[in-house]
């Protein structure tokens, strides 16, 4: 599973928010979700999509050592994790999030339900998917 | 020459054959409306003519094996 | 409770009280929401006869326990009240991202009462409710107001706005969300200004319980895939409702000229397909949605950005008013968009205007300027009017009904509307069964609870039998859409079936209904709306049912129906069919058998009280 963009296909609709929540929460609650849809309009009139590209520096900043890799994924160790922020702040893709109700950020794991429930190919898996 | 042809949305409601698809066999080749005529479907029931992802009109004349989808008319905002 | 946000969200305006109360498990139970919500809510808390622009009435908005969850499209809420164009009950459904917000910030119902003493907005970010100041948004455009609260607020918000026009109290102006999405219909953007509520602006934290996680995921994952692989969903994509005007056309069906006609010469430049190629930039959606008809457009000789023109805009404003270019109409719909008009009676007040100019009934003096169907000068000159009620403005704000009954002559033959409610996008002459949808919407003239072209063209477009009961039907299957809070677009138009609702409901809600149920519940909704209308006007029934005097006594001028007319003997056969089947008396009145099968036996109660005499 290896995630990729084409934002230019996203139509905004947010069902790889709820699922995403759905899938790592067991929550129906997109504020859960480890992907943001950010809007641009009235102009350009585009989506951007914000998710993880597992890029590391999360793991490097974080002062708990709380986030580890697993084959390229970086996962959050809730555990260990004592709700700094530090990893949000360094984020390069503004991709990680805190939720009011979890003390852990919200991180991308890479499972992917967002691209499966992307009828757009907005998100998909490079993987198994040529680029749209 | 045989083609499949197949309707979407509230046209099922009207398709003679009763459900959303049909093999159609012809002798020699004819447009999509006059292929409308003789399955007895409405031709005023067809917005969009759609053969092989592309938009066609009802003069459109199916080549042998080919698939055509009957998109219904829509119901507005 | 499963499904729900859980709450009901009441503010009052006037005194500044709020207060949040849990949403009752027998009202979920027995109105489903949305749509059931609001019209249980008007019923109980408005009185009859109040001034629709006073602190008296209120704005009600919901919706339903699919909404914000994984089912298809699942981002519809209604706006309800009693309505200033019509005076009767009054509804508009929107689509965008705000009805989800709303459940996560834990409400179904958001009830708003009294007004504002100050141009102010509602802000909500979970239980935190203020009435903030907004002279800051005041006067500006709905979208430009939107964007400035988001940069303010952050993109967390979901938020609706009115436009100049819903300030100034035009009788019909829309509640606007998401940069293109209106709650168009019946004037509720009126309501919101008559409160002096500018924006509301929701932003929610919490998840919505479900009640069966596991098959609700399954079933929801299950509903948009079914939804992908519908054939036509890239036709639909591609054009959104921008794919029927041409068909609308072919077919005889396509408001032109304030309604002389239904065949537009020139229509095939409206396409979608050329749409697409001149000025789409975006595909747009609702929250949820499989199917995204939002066509964000940049229209270049205009330099302006604006969602749509959907199909309703395009028939109302285009063939209406006679454009052929759909840059034009797009410079047009943005125009109204950000003055707040609903396009549909915008459309037809301002085709209405110039075919008086046309005959003579105004004159250049009156007017402020010579009008003309297809000029653009005209329409922009007339809509800024309207949304300062400046000049001829003044009257034409008020709905093409009031200024037939100020210009006097002929014109109210040809003032489109029923109920005093504008006309939708299907000229229906030579389409009983869609003419008869119009005639008994609770709304007035619209197409949203019933809607039948297809069903004429299928049957035969003369035959009269059978066609009351299709309107019925469909009158309970569109609308049950606006109880549940989702988009009734899969069903119609990707042909997404319908049974898969029932099911995911139960795994959502916990509420064990079949299908008949659903529609049993829609159809006692559609009871009491009628009787609301009733409550309100003594002399309400039959006589508010019939079309303009030019759909029965003058023919369609041109196109492929040229010649045709519905004669006021085809409308009589059609209305007494339907108030049979209905089980309504021959006044179009719910009798007290009906309203106590319904489980109605408070309105019965409540419609006596009124001396109103049940049969
Ligand atoms: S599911 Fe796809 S189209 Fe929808 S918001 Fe997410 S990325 Fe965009
Ligand atoms: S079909 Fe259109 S109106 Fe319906 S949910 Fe999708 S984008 Fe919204």
């Amino acid at each position: 599973m290896r995630i990729a963009l084409n934002e230019a296909r996203c139509s905004g609709c947010r069902t790889c928010q709820v699922i995403c929540s759905l899938h790592n929460y067991t929550e129906n609650n997109p504020k859960k979700a480890a992907v943001k849809i950010i809007g641009h309009f009235p102009s350009p009139g585009r989506y951007e999509i914000k998710i993880c590209d597992q890029c590391g520096v999360c793991a490097a900043v974080c002062p708990a050592e709380a986030i580890g890799e697993e084959d390229g994924i970086y996962i959050i160790d809730k555990e260990k994790c004592t709700g700094c922020g530090e990893c949000v702040e360094a984020c390069p893709s503004g991709a990680m999030l805190q939720h009011p109700a979890e003390k852990a950020p919200i991180k991308c794991v890479a499972c992917g339900q967002c691209a499966e429930l992307c009828q757009r190919g907005a998100i998909y898996d490079a993987d198994t998917r040529e680029v749209q | 020459m045989q083609i499949k042809i197949r309707v979407t949305g509230l046209l099922t409601e009207y398709f003679s054959a009763g459900k959303g698809e049909l093999l159609f066999s012809l002798e020699k080749p004819l447009t999509v409306e006059e292929i409308l005529q003789h399955i007895k479907l409405n031709h005023e029931l067809v917005m969009t003519v759609v053969v092989s992802g592309q938009r066609r009109d009802l003069s459109y004349v199916p080549q042998d094996g080919e698939e055509i989808v009957l998109i219904s008319p829509l119901a507005g905002g | 409770m499963n499904g729900y946000g859980g709450n009901i969200l009441r503010i009052n305006l006037t005194t500044g009280e709020m207060n949040i109360q849990p949403l009752p498990e027998e009202m979920a139970k027995e109105w489903i929401g949305q749509r059931g919500f609001i019209a249980k809510t008007l019923w109980d808390e408005l009185k009859p006869g109040i001034d629709t622009l006073g602190p008296e009435n209120k704005l009600v908005m919901s919706t339903g326990p699919l909404a914000g969850t994984l089912v298809p499209a699942g981002g519809k809420v209604s706006f309800g009240a009693k309505s200033p164009a019509t005076g009767i009950y009054g509804e508009s459904c929107m689509g965008g991202h705000i009805a989800a917000e709303m459940k996560y910030a834990g409400y179904d119902m958001i009830i708003i009462e009294g007004a504002a003493a100050r141009p102010s907005y509602l802000y909500i970010k979970d239980d935190q409710v203020e009435i903030r100041e907004a002279s800051h948004l005041w006067g500006k455009g709905a979208i430009q107001a939107e964007k400035t609260l988001k940069d303010e607020l952050g993109e967390d918000f979901q938020i609706c706005t009115i436009g100049p026009a819903g300030e100034k109290l035009v009788k019909f102006a829309c509640i606007s969300h998401d940069f293109g999405r209106q709650a168009g219909r019946t004037g509720m953007g009126t309501v919101m200004g008559s409160k002096n509520i500018k924006a509301i602006a929701i932003c929610g934290s919490n998840s919505i319980p479900l009640a069966d996680m596991t098959a609700a995921i399954a079933k929801g994952k299950e509903m948009l895939k079914g939804c992908f692989a519908k054939e036509n969903l890239e036709e639909w994509q591609d054009y959104g409702t921008a794919g029927v005007p041409v068909w609308a056309n072919k077919i005889g069906a396509f408001p032109t000229k304030n309604f002389q006609s239904s065949y537009l010469e020139g229509n095939e430049s409206l396409d979608g397909k050329i749409m697409r190629d001149k000025m789409v930039v975006t595909d747009k959606g609702c929250f949820g949605c499989p199917s995204p008809c939002g066509k964000y457009c940049f229209v270049k000789p205009y330099n302006v950005y604006t969602e749509g023109p959907e199909y309703e805009t395009t028939a109302l404003i285009g063939g209406n008013c006679v454009f052929t270019d759909i840059e034009q109409v797009g410079y047009l719909n943005y125009l109204c968009d950000e003055l707040g008009l609903d396009t549909i009676s915008a459309g037809n007040v301002i085709g209405f205007a110039m075919e008086c100019y046309e005959k003579g009934i105004l004159n250049q003096e009156q007017a402020g300027m010579e009008l003309k169907f297809g000029d653009v000068a005209s329409f922009k000159y007339l809509v800024e009017k309207i949304a300062a009620k400046e000049g001829i403005g003044s009257i034409l704000a008020e709905g093409v009904k009031y200024a037939a009954e100020q210009f006097g002559g002929e014109s109210i033959k040809f003032a489109i509307q029923i109920k005093g409610l504008e006309w939708s996008g299907y000229e229906s002459r030579s389409a009983p069964s869609n003419m008869l949808a119009y005639m008994t919407c609770d709304l007035g003239a619209h197409h949203s609870r019933a809607w039948s072209v297809t069903h004429d063209i299928a049957v035969g477009r003369k035959v009269l039998e059978g066609k009351a009961q299709k309107v019925i039907d469909l009158q309970h299957i569109r609308p049950f859409f606006d109880l549940i809070g989702c988009c009734r677009l899969q069903w119609v138009e990707i042909g997404f079936e319908l049974e898969h609702y029932p099911e995911v409901f139960r795994y959502i809600t916990g509420f064990q209904y079949t299908q008949d149920d659903l529609m049993k519940i829609s159809e006692k909704v559609w009871n009491l709306t009628r009787a609301f209308a009733w409550r309100e006007l003594e002399d309400y029934g039959r006589k508010y049912d019939y079309p303009p005097a030019r759909f029965y006594e003058e023919t369609v001028t041109t196109g492929p129906n040229a010649g045709d007319v519905l004669s006021k003997e085809a409308l009589e056969f059609l209305l007494d069919d339907y108030y049979k089947l209905r089980g309504w008396d021959q006044n179009g009145l719910p009798t007290r058998e009906k309203l106590e099968q319904m489980g109605l036996e408070f309105v019965v109660r409540e419609l006596e009280a009124y001396g109103r005499n049940l049969s």
